[in-house]
C-alpha cells in the first residue's frame, strides 16, 4: 500500500512538473498576464433589458499600462488599487447599433466589497450616466444604498462633475456615508476610466 | 478505474493548443492564478506546505455585438494533495456558449455540479468545504448542460459522468442535476433560495470509510439527492444553509441526510468571522459531523490578498469509530 502511495505520488508529481512547464512555456509565450479582476457582471440580461431593452452585448477586457495608470491616478487624485490592472467593458448592442456600455466595479466598503453596475451612454464627449445598480454588498443600509434615491443621483454625471457625499450627492442614510462615497468612487473611476479608453470596443458614439 | 491518469497532461497540451490557436486568430485570452500556501497543526504534529499553485485561462470569442464562446481552463501544479480531494478544488475545464439575452447558455466539458450551494458557492480556495464531498463524493464532473437567468430566477440542468474530474467514462450511466434558484430582496436582506435534485451513478464510500476518500473511488454507486439552499446577504452577516437528503443504491436503500449552515460576520472591510456546522448522517450505518469557527483578514487595500485561520473539531460516529479530533489551518491566498 505504501510502496503503490509512493509511485501514484512519483508519477502525480512528474504529471504536474509536466502540466507546470506546459503551462509557463504557453504564458511566456502568448499570454500576458492581467491582473484578478475580481468583479463579474451577474445579471447581465435582467440589467440589459431594464436599462437599455437592448438585444446583446459583449465582453470586453482592457488592461492598463503605466502611462495610463499615471494619467487615472490624477485625474481621480489617488491611487488606483494595486490589482486593478485591467478593467471590464460590456458594450450593449441594439441590432448593430451600440445604444450603450456597461462596467463592473468591485470597491471597498464600509463592511466589504460593494459591486458596482454603471450604465453609460456616450454623446461623442465622453460617458454619460445613464443608470447605476448594486448587485451584491454586505453594508447594514443595503435597501437604502438600492434605493431609486440614492442611485438616481447619478443619472446624467459625467466624470468632470463632482462626487462627494454631502456636497456634491446626498448620502443613502444617515450613517451610511463611507458605503455612499465608495459607491460614488466607484462610478466616478469607471467614468475616468471609460474616458481614458475613449470609449472602449465600442464605435464610439451612441 | 483510474485509467483516465493522462488527463491533466491531455489539458496541458489542449491549453497551449488553444491559447496559440485563439491568440493568433486575435481572441483575448486572459491568465490568472492564484497561489495558496498553508500551515497546518492537528494532534499528530504540523505541517507547511504549497496546497496549489493555480492557473486560470479564459478565453473569449466574440463577433461585433456578442460574445460567441467563452472557454474557461484552470490549471494546478504543485500540489501535495493526493488526484482524487485535488479534484474537488481544481480542474474547471469548460466551454460556455451563450445563445443569446433571454436564452440559456450551454456549457460543456468539466465543471462544477449545480447542486446546492456548489452553484453559487466557489469553495475551491476555501479552507471551510461545504457538505459535498461527502453527499456526493465529488465537486467537478465532464458533463453538458445549460444554465440561465428568467429575471431574478436563475436555473441550471447538467448531464455529466459521474466519474469525477479527469477521468474517462466507466459505466452507461450518467448524473442528471436540476436547480433553480428565485432571488428576493428584502430590506435589508438579499436571499437566494436553491432547489436542487440530482440522480445517477456517483463515486460511493460507506461512511466509515470517507477518510478513505483521498485514494478515489473504489466504487460507484446510484444515488438519489435533494437539497434545499440559502444564501443570504443581510448587512455585514452572510448566511449559507443547506439541507440534503436522499437515497443510496436504490430508492429502497439507506437513507441518508445532511446539513450545513455557515455565517460570516463582517466587522470592517478588511476582518471577517466565521462560523459553520455540518453533519452527514446514513441512517443505521453512522455519522460526520464537523464545527468550525475562524477569521478572514485582508490585510491590504486589495481583495487579492487574505489570510484563513480556522479551527475545526470533526466527530466520526460509525459502527467501528467513535472519535473526535481538531485541527487548526490557516492560509494565505494571493490571487492576481
Amino acid at each position: 500500500m505504501i510502496a503503490d502511495y509512493r509511485l501514484q505520488i512519483t508519477d502525480c508529481r512528474l504529471r504536474r512538473g509536466l502540466i507546470a512547464v506546459m503551462a509557463a512555456l504557453a504564458v511566456v509565450l502568448l499570454v500576458q498576464p492581467v491582473a484578478a479582476s475580481l468583479c463579474v457582471w451577474r445579471s447581465p440580461d435582467e440589467d440589459i433589458a431594464g436599462i437599455y431593452n437592448a438585444d446583446s452585448y459583449k465582453t470586453v477586457f482592457e488592461d492598463i499600462g503605466d502611462s495610463m495608470r499615471a494619467r487615472i491616478e490624477e485625474k481621480l487624485g489617488y491611487e488606483l488599487d494595486p490589482d486593478e490592472t485591467q478593467f471590464k467593458f460590456f458594450p450593449v448592442f441594439k441590432a448593430e447599433d451600440q445604444v450603450g456600455t456597461v462596467m463592473t466595479h468591485a470597491g471597498k466598503g464600509q463592511f466589504g466589497v460593494i459591486e458596482v453596475v454603471v450604465a453609460v451612454v456616450d454623446t461623442g464627449t465622453g460617458a454619460i450616466v445613464k443608470a447605476v445598480r448594486i448587485q451584491r454588498d454586505r453594508e447594514k443600509a443595503k435597501e437604502a444604498i438600492r434605493s431609486k434615491e440614492f442611485l438616481g443621483q447619478f443619472k446624467g454625471m459625467t466624470s468632470a462633475d463632482g462626487f462627494e457625499i454631502g456636497t456634491d450627492l446626498n448620502t443613502a442614510e444617515e450613517g451610511a456615508e463611507r458605503s455612499s462615497q465608495a459607491i460614488a468612487n466607484a462610478v466616478r473611476k469607471l467614468l475616468i476610466v471609460y474616458d481614458e479608453f475613449n470609449a472602449p470596443g465600442g464605435s464610439g458614439t451612441q | 478505474m483510474r485509467g483516465g491518469d493522462g488527463k491533466p497532461v491531455v489539458w496541458a497540451v489542449v491549453m497551449a493548443l488553444a491559447i496559440a490557436g485563439s491568440a493568433s486568430a486575435g481572441t483575448k485570452v486572459d491568465l490568472n492564478g492564484g497561489l495558496y500556501p498553508q500551515f497546518m497543526a492537528d494532534s499528530s504534529g504540523t505541517s507547511f506546505f504549497l496546497m496549489a499553485a493555480e492557473a486560470d485561462v479564459t478565453a473569449r470569442i466574440s463577433t461585433k455585438t456578442r460574445d460567441l464562446a467563452t472557454a474557461v481552463l484552470q490549471l494546478w501544479a504543485s500540489a501535495p494533495m493526493p488526484d482524487w480531494t485535488m479534484g474537488f478544488h481544481f480542474g474547471e475545464a469548460y466551454v460556455m456558449v451563450p445563445l443569446g439575452l433571454r436564452l440559456p447558455s450551454i456549457r460543456f466539458g468539466q465543471a462544477v455540479i449545480p447542486f446546492g450551494l456548489l452553484a453559487d458557492y466557489d469553495t475551491h480556495a476555501q479552507i471551510v468545504q461545504t457538505q459535498y464531498a461527502r453527499t456526493l463524493g465529488l465537486r467537478l464532473d465532464p458533463g453538458v448542460g445549460i444554465q440561465g437567468d428568467l429575471r431574478k430566477t436563475a436555473y441550471a440542468l447538467w448531464v455529466s459522468n459521474g466519474t469525477g474530474p479527469y477521468l474517462m467514462d466507466n459505466n452507461r450511466n450518467k448524473v442528471v442535476t436540476a436547480r433553480i434558484a428565485p432571488k428576493f430582496v428584502l430590506g435589508n436582506a438579499e436571499m437566494t433560495w436553491g432547489v436542487s435534485g440530482l440522480a445517477g451513478v456517483l463515486p460511493y464510500w460507506p461512511v466509515d470509510s470517507m477518510r478513505f476518500q483521498m485514494w478515489g473511488a473504489w466504487h460507484y454507486q446510484m444515488k438519489y439527492r435533494a437539497a434545499l439552499d440559502n444564501t443570504t446577504d443581510w448587512g455585514p452577516a452572510t448566511f449559507r444553509l443547506e439541507g440534503v437528503m436522499g437515497r443510496d443504491s436504490t430508492l429502497s436503500g439507506p437513507r441518508v441526510y445532511g446539513y450545513y449552515a455557515e455565517v460570516r460576520y463582517a466587522f470592517v472591510n478588511w476582518l471577517e468571522a466565521l462560523a459553520k456546522y455540518d453533519g452527514y448522517h446514513v441512517v443505521n450505518q453512522g455519522s460526520l459531523r464537523n464545527l468550525s469557527g475562524g477569521l478572514t483578514v485582508y490585510p491590504f487595500k486589495t481583495q487579492a490578498i487574505d489570510i484563513q485561520l480556522v479551527y475545526g473539531e470533526d466527530w466520526t460516529k460509525t459502527a467501528i469509530r467513535n472519535e473526535r479530533s481538531w485541527n487548526v489551518t490557516s492560509q494565505l491566498s494571493v490571487r492576481f
